[in-house]
């Protein structure tokens, strides 16, 4: 099921002066929203940007969407400008949830904005699993939502930045290449490319990894956003993904 | 007032309303049912003869107003298509036509004659895919193998016949003179234009396929003119498509000389275009007492 809702922006948080959240008022959407899932958002009435761009539902607590977005282009630094009560139009929900699982131990691993989808997982994830969450960011002030993860009643939460201001020094790669990782544990990644090349070399669970791509319709419409497979051919990120089996990837 | 007629008749064939979704914009038709079932027809994304994987990403870049595609057409061939995908089409309440795009005379003959089914009503000559390079754009382009393809496209089948013309670096009069001349039901104006997005920093192009076809909004001027043009110089009738987001758009489109229109890319953005722009010309007819759609076509005043 589909729904193309009216959101109103029922809140709205500057986390860095890059790195920003909404909640949305998405009843129908929030209802059945799944982690690893995605919304798609446009600005009503506007042709220019016209294609909406894709979000990880964050957070939802059945009536509310919550997004986490860091501004990198046009559609972002439109969306960073909106205020309380303004209305957006959101398609969703998106892409595939992840599957259920119980009685594992989980690990996410996320280095920088790739956190997005990971609060809605942690969240779920927890009831009925031990859930570790690796997460790494350039600064201290990058790593976002570190109080409500910590009382997500994860059995770990272990931090790294690049510039030594929280955590380890260095990448969160790092972190997980010194960690014990058990061979069993399911391990969910989301990051940028360079971080799943260096996962592929320091653990060999095999990961989910979440990725991003241009995307045209997020409904399976315009089979624009493609990743290349191993095997030949392409996945196409919003019917296959947003969440990959990553052994299943060229790139 | 009487009940609202929105049928349009193209040759033999009765549409329901003159709503069609244009090629590559709403899949193979497996989603959304509910829409499809009350389009007058639904047109699937363009089809080889042979499966094509098509372009490396990116596949799609948003300019100002608009949007360049480089998807390379992407599709599983006509024969999985006619074995997987067509069964579960017939059972949508709506004419299925199917585009078709041949690097020659020969292979569109070949896709017409596996196509030639009951089931399908019309077929869409894509002679103007901008996003391949098998026969190269002078096959796609050039006045002579349009002629030779519809000639041939005329001697096997009785289907609605609907050549997709390209605009911009062809003679969109004379395509169409030829089209018609040679036995063509209706002409589909136009495809999404040619178009180049580079990049300054890196000096190469943005999409993977490097070139690419502009659609969406910022090309309701010219396909506007395009359809106004050329119904001056062809009395068969003519397909708007480009550029429609809203029912006002699609109106301009038949006022302009359209019989049937297309809705394209804005269907990437609202999955329900179709159906609210239906409604909105609906409402629009019965705000203006207009009894049936047909009464706008070709209505502009000069």
């Amino acid at each position: 099921m589909l729904y193309l809702e009216s959101g109103r922006v029922v809140e709205k948080k500057i986390l860095t002066p890059e790195i920003y959240s909404l909640y949305l008022d998405t009843t129908k959407i929030a209802k059945i929203s799944r982690p690893g899932q995605f919304i798609a958002i446009r600005f009503p009435f506007l042709y220019d940007p016209y294609l909406r761009r894709p979000f990880a539902i964050a957070d939802t607590d059945g009536t509310k969407i919550r997004i986490v977005f860091r501004v990198r282009g046009r559609g972002t630094l439109l969306l960073s400008q909106v205020v309380e009560d303004n209305f957006l139009s959101v398609l969703g929900p998106l892409g595939n949830p992840i599957p259920e699982i119980t009685n594992e131990e989980v690990v996410l691993i996320s280095g920088g904005i790739g956190i997005a989808p990971f609060f809605f997982l942690a969240k779920v994830l927890v009831q009925k699993n031990k859930v570790s969450l690796f997460f790494g960011a350039k600064t201290g002030a990058e790593l976002i939502m570190l109080n409500e993860f910590s009382r997500l009643g994860m059995e770990n939460l272990l931090l790294a930045t690049e510039n030594g201001e929280i955590g380890e020094t260095g990448k969160i790669t790092e972190l997980v290449r010194k960690s014990k990782i058990p061979e069993k544990a399911i391990v969910f990644a989301s990051g940028p490319m360079p971080m799943y090349q260096e996962l592929r070399k320091v653990i060999p669970n095999k990961i989910y990894a979440f990725f991003e791509k241009r995307m045209g319709c997020g409904t399976g419409l315009c089979l624009s956003c493609v990743i290349r497979k191993k095997d030949g051919g392409y996945l196409h990120l919003c019917r296959d993904g947003p969440a990959l089996d990553l052994d299943l990837v060229k790139e | 007032m009487d009940k609202l007629n929105l049928s349009i008749r193209i040759g033999n064939w009765e549409f329901s309303n003159p709503c069609l979704t244009a090629s590559g914009t709403y899949g193979w038709g497996e989603n959304f049912p509910v829409v499809l079932s009350k389009v007058g027809g639904f047109i699937t994304k363009g089809l080889t003869l042979s499966p094509r994987e098509g372009n490396p990403a990116p596949r799609i870049w948003e300019v100002h107003g608009g949007i360049v595609n480089s998807i390379g057409l992407e599709n599983p061939g006509a024969i999985y298509f006619v074995k997987n995908i067509l069964p579960a089409l017939t059972k949508l309440a709506t004419k299925i036509i199917v585009n078709i795009a041949g690097s020659s005379v020969e292979e569109f003959e070949t896709l017409i004659k596996i196509l030639d089914l009951p089931e399908i009503t019309g077929l869409e000559l894509n002679l103007s895919c901008p996003n391949v390079k098998e026969g190269g754009i002078a096959f796609s382009l050039s006045p002579k193998s349009c002629q030779r393809v519809v000639r041939s496209a005329r001697k096997i089948t009785k289907k609605l016949l609907m050549p997709k013309l390209a605009a911009g670096l062809t003679d969109l009069l004379e395509l169409g003179r030829i089209c018609e001349g040679e036995g063509a039901d209706a002409l589909t104006l136009i495809n999404s234009l040619p178009a180049l997005v580079i990049s300054a920093e890196t000096f190469k192009p943005c999409l993977g396929g490097k070139t690419g076809g502009l659609s969406a909004p910022c090309l309701k001027p010219f396909v506007l003119y395009c359809i106004q043009k050329v119904r001056e110089v062809v009395s068969i009738p003519i397909i708007g498509c480009g550029g429609i987001t809203n029912h006002y758009d699609a109106l301009e489109y038949l006022i302009a000389g359209a019989s049937l229109f297309q809705v394209g890319s804005q269907n990437l953005i609202n999955p329900f275009a179709p159906i609210e722009i239906l409604e909105g010309i609906k409402k629009y007819l019965k705000e203006k007492e207009i009894s049936d759609v047909k009464l706008i076509i070709n209505k502009l005043e000069l």
